[in-house]
């Protein structure tokens, strides 16, 4: 697989560079996914809430990803639709422990599934299910039911089960956005 | 631009499309999650000041292993506290300067204050006893010397209570109840303790204590069954000030700051409101409300009471009634809200009809069902979420509910005020100097041109009463006034001249009188005219029909000049004519 990657990029031939829009309510642990996705070295440890957004630069399987790292927070929430115009995938985080909020996820991911930039964009989704191993949490299947999930149309979607902090999961997670993104 | 375009179309199918329920999320509803309490004993806070708000609830019952404390952390229940006595208010506030900010929970049962602290009791207040009556007092004075029976004493004591002018104490009422075997014992145990009145709390309220920061530490403002309201020091749990109600105050409201300036409002159970200020021991403001009052709530400066009448009444706090409005359904309780990131703000108001409205002043904001009546709603930041509508149930449900980010709420009903055209205005023409002169001229010569008037006015009714009188001595009106002769006269020139005809309509117009020995005759100038018929002569007048009678007059004159000709309708035998009619003729056409 490696050396067929290399030989498609010397023959330049597809796109290599992507934007990501990292989006979820405050404290579904967006930056805690994109800073494990992150080298080693260049971790941070505490990861405090973040205001307006974050951007960062992160190379995963041979391919440029730019995550834009949203705020949750309601007030900052507003941003997210300026950049669905240049996102070519959407991570949409959720705190499968947050139980009370559900209803609130749910409503946001169909803001963003129905706005008219996204709509007709045929753009994969990844649904993480974060916070897998918190007490009370709930798991992808009993996900799909709590947010209408099973709803969604004229999208590749998947949702997985993560825990931003140890990192289980993510890779799985975006192996399976890369392999969406490559089919492009 | 393009984005905010964006923004509308998204939003405005959404309002339009339904009318209920579209502004709020439903995030919660356990049916059964046992927390029976009404609006003053919830309470959200961030008790474990980790930045996510727990919601405290207190709950009565009537089973005293049910009386308890509960905490929420979202849907689950992490932490319960038994009671010892019903509680009758909870409040969150802060005791002390301790770094990280912990709330402490305030629960008010009997006449103690219990505070709890990062969920565990801290601190119990009891309110000081207060002597009973004298009355009462001498009563069990006597009980101690031995020289008053029981039934004499019940009896004493039970006309007190119901004369209504003093509270007994408890222990009097303990032994109201008893009979008189029971009564005796109870008396030999307690005949030497010295009766005391416990101070039931009914209301609380807080109020910061010299800073407006949110965090500041509080006082704690208490009303009780004695017809007092306490403010508390929270860091010593000391009485800072006491006030006197006229009535047993059971909704409080207070804002400001103790050591500056604050105000509180009670509303009492005789339905009235009164309104202390700092300094004063009584109200400075009373208003009446006429019916029994179910919430305050503060609306800016003004108040906002909902009562039992289905009426929400709006008072500034000087007493001035500002509007009143009604609801479908009976009041069960009301909460306050305030939206800082929308600028809204007003109040909650839950009916009889399972309904919870939610309104700005007089407009109706949002408004849905429920699946039972709620009997108490809170409103705030829960969990992490800041527009929280924290309700429970009449059943003992909590529902949960979480306002839309992209919910509006902006005023749905028609505008109820003023119509449009009463706030336009008039396009008024600008002062002449004409009609500058005028009113000066008016205002100087005013008797004068009164004086003036009234004169000529005088003139004038004597000149037409003196020609009334002559046409009615002449008869030259064209109705009869002789009531034996009830005849009308209506005449008609035809014909451009020189022949014209003259057609006489003759009508009578009694009910059953016909008009007999008639005749009818002309006046005119011989020079001018010549009449065909100069007399003709009338039948029998039947009434109710009209009689045309006709004759040709010619003009004989060249000149174009023309003369009144008068028909005269007489009676055979009598000098004056019955009526009159002239007829003014038109200027002859030259024969050809």
């Amino acid at each position: 697989m490696g050396l067929l990657d290399k030989l498609e990029s010397f023959l330049g031939g597809k796109k290599k560079d992507f934007n990501i829009l990292v989006i979820g309510l405050d404290n579904s642990g967006k930056s805690t996914v994109v800073n494990n996705l992150k080298p080693n070295d260049d971790r941070a440890i505490n990861i405090n809430p973040t205001v307006g957004f974050n951007s960062e630069k992160v190379n995963f399987r041979n391919l440029n990803l730019s995550l834009f790292d949203m705020s949750g927070q309601s007030r900052y929430r507003n941003l997210w639709e300026h950049y669905y115009r240049e996102a070519d995938a959407i991570v949409f985080v959720i705190d499968s422990s947050d139980r009370m909020r559900f209803v609130v996820s749910n409503e946001e991911l169909n803001d963003v599934l129905n706005h008219r930039e996204i709509k007709d964009k045929k753009i994969p989704l990844l649904i993480l299910a974060n916070k897998k191993d918190a007490k009370g949490a709930l798991n992808e299947s009993g996900l799909r039911n709590e947010l209408e999930i099973n709803g969604i149309r004229g999208k590749q979607y998947e949702i997985f089960a993560t825990d931003g902090l140890s990192g289980q999961g993510v890779n799985d997670a975006f192996e399976w956005l890369a392999n969406e993104l490559k089919k492009e | 631009m393009d984005k905010q375009s964006i923004a509308e179309e998204k939003k405005s199918p959404k309002s339009q499309a339904i009318v209920y329920d579209s502004d709020w999320l439903n995030a919660y509803y356990d049916p059964v999650a046992g927390t029976n309490s009404h609006s003053g004993s919830i309470e959200l806070a961030d008790i474990q000041a980790d930045g996510d708000n727990k919601l405290v609830t207190a709950n009565y019952s009537n089973v005293k292993s049910e009386l308890k404390l509960k905490v929420f952390k979202g849907a689950s229940l992490i932490k319960e506290n038994n009671l010892v006595d019903v509680p009758t208010a909870i409040i969150s506030f802060y005791m002390d300067n301790l770094n990280p900010r912990v709330p402490a929970i305030g629960v008010a049962s009997g006449s103690c204050i219990f505070a709890y602290k990062n969920l565990k009791p801290s601190f119990q207040f009891t309110l000081p006893q207060v002597d009973v009556s004298g009355v009462e007092k001498d009563i069990w004075a006597k009980a101690k010397e031995g020289t008053v029976d029981v039934s004499t004493m019940q009896e004493t004591l039970e006309d007190i209570r119901r004369d209504g002018q003093i509270t007994l104490s408890n222990r009097s009422l303990l032994l109201l109840g008893l009979n008189n075997e029971e009564a005796r014992r109870f008396i030999d145990v307690f005949k030497n303790v010295e009766p005391k009145k416990q101070v039931n709390i009914t209301c609380l309220a807080k109020i910061n204590k010299n800073s407006s920061d949110e965090d500041a530490i509080n006082c704690l403002v208490v009303g009780t069954e004695l017809k007092n309201i306490y403010i508390i020091d929270t860091e010593a749990f000391t009485i800072l000030a006491t006030m006197e109600c006229p009535h047993v105050p059971v909704f409080l409201n207070a804002a400001g700051l103790f050591d500056v300036e604050y105000r509180i409002i009670a509303a009492c159970r005789d339905g009235c409101l009164y309104t202390f200020k700092r300094g004063f021991k009584a109200p400075k403001v009373s208003i009446p409300l006429g019916s029994q009052i179910v919430g305050i709530e503060k609306s800016g400066k003004n108040v906002i009471v909902a009562c039992m009448d289905r009426f929400v009444n709006c008072f500034t706090t000087k007493g001035k009634k500002i509007w009143k409005l009604e609801m479908p359904a009976d009041i069960i309780t009301t909460s306050s809200f305030e939206i800082k990131s929308k600028g809204i703000q007003g109040y909650i108001v839950s009916l009889t009809n399972n309904e919870v409205h939610i309104y700005n002043e007089k407009n109706v904001l949002s408004k849905f069902k429920t699946q039972d009546a709620v009997v108490g709603i809170k409103f705030g930041k829960f969990g992490r979420e800041d527009s929280n509508l924290v309700m429970t149930t009449r059943n003992g449900g909590l529902i949960i509910k979480i306002l839309k980010r992209t919910a509006e709420l902006s005023v749905k009903d028609a505008h109820r005020g003023p119509p449009e055209a009463q706030l336009k205005k008039l396009d008024v023409p600008k002062k002449t100097k004409l009609y500058v002169d005028q009113t000066t001229r008016e205002r100087e010569n005013g008797t004068l041109m009164h004086q003036t008037f009234q004169k000529d006015l005088y003139k004038f009714r004597i000149k037409a009463a003196k020609e009334f009188l002559r046409s009615l001595q002449t008869s030259s009106t064209p109705i009869s006034t002789n009531p034996n002769e009830p005849l009308k006269i209506n005449a008609q020139i035809q014909g451009i001249g020189p022949t014209f005809k003259l057609i006489v309509k003759v009508h009578n117009i009694s009910n059953n009188q016909p008009c007999l020995n008639l005749f009818m005759t002309f006046i005119y100038d011989e020079k001018l005219y010549r009449i065909s018929k100069s007399f003709i002569e009338l039948p029998i007048l039947v009434p109710g029909i009209e009689y045309p009678f006709s004759t040709f007059v010619h003009a004989v004159s060249n000149q174009l000049i023309s003369d009144n000709i008068k028909v005269l309708l007489c009676k055979k035998n009598a000098n004056v004519p019955i009526i009159t009619a002239i007829i003014s003729m038109p200027i002859s056409e030259a024969e050809i």
